[in-house]
């Protein structure tokens, strides 16, 4: 015997909670559940891995640089205000 | 500068206080405009509003430690606003059900994980376009609690507060977005359809 007939049930009500787990947001006694499930469900832990690769790859993104003529707008209008608050 | 400093500057009208706010904070609120708006342009608008607004109502922050939370409480508004002048989308969640994957789906399947030194300069910007389009098929509602969450690395609670929404509309809907992501990255079946 390969195939270890576990309750399905399981795995989905687990699946809802999976982001919570990931993040440490669970209470010991729900994480633990997760742990002992994924002893029986390799399919459920192989899950979590690619959820975790996701996340990490997500976070890994490069953030799209402002662009200079919009700084330079920016500081220039900034000053324009200043000016127009306190006329000398 | 810390932000405690930062905020200092600014409520002093020190000279160079927008500056140095504008490179502290200019390429996250530009960033998260191109992904909120995806338009260029609109980022553009978004991030020069954000900016000058955020930095006008600063000078009435009192706690230093709020200050990134406020910028981008201006920011998520100011990408709803574009929003809703444009394409209207409702915030519906989607049901999980739909999220799950299929029995015959295999997991064991590698997503390109980019480990340090394995990777060449090409399969890593492969790597990330892929990544880019699978946040962008995101409904945005999803799309802004994933950012907050797992790009600008605020807490559920601050997530919260700064979309006002409750914790576990932002727990629900971080969830549906890293499902979907994992689902576009791993090539999966599940989600499909619900764009
Ligand atoms: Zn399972």
């Amino acid at each position: 015997m390969t195939h270890h007939d576990h309750d399905r049930r399981e795995c989905r009500s687990l699946f809802e909670q999976l982001s919570e787990y990931m993040d440490g947001e669970l209470r010991e006694s729900a994480c633990s559940r997760f742990d002992e499930h994924f002893r029986d469900c390799p399919r459920c832990e192989q899950f979590v891995e690619q959820m975790r690769k996701a996340v990490r790859l997500v976070e890994g993104m490069p953030c799209p640089k402002l662009p200079d003529e919009v700084r330079r707008a920016l500081l220039a209008s900034a000053e324009a205000l200043d000016d127009s608050a306190n006329p000398s | 500068m810390d932000n405690a400093e930062l905020l200092r500057k600014i409520r002093d009208d020190e000279p160079g206080a927008f500056e140095a706010f504008v490179d502290r904070f200019g390429d996250r609120i530009y960033g998260f405009g191109v992904r909120m708006c995806g338009e260029r342009e609109d980022a553009r608008d978004v991030a020069q509003d954000t900016l000058l607004q955020a930095y006008r109502s600063l000078k009435k922050l009192k706690h230093p430690e709020a200050l990134r939370s406020w910028v981008f409480r201006v920011v998520s508004n100011a990408c709803l606003m574009k929003r809703r002048k444009g394409n209207y989308q409702t915030n519906r969640e989607i049901p999980l059900e739909d999220l799950m994957p299929g029995e015959s789906e295999d997991f064991s399947a590698a997503i390109p994980d980019p480990a340090p030194g394995a990777d060449e300069e090409l399969v890593l910007s492969e790597t990330r376009e892929a990544v880019r389009a699978a946040i962008d098929l995101l409904p945005p509602h999803y799309r802004m609690v994933l950012m907050l969450r797992d790009m600008e690395h605020f807490s559920t609670r601050e997530a919260s507060e700064i979309l006002d929404i409750p914790e576990s509309t932002v727990k629900m809907r971080l969830h549906r977005a890293r499902l979907m992501v994992r689902g576009e990255l791993a090539g999966s079946e599940a989600g499909n359809g619900q764009r």
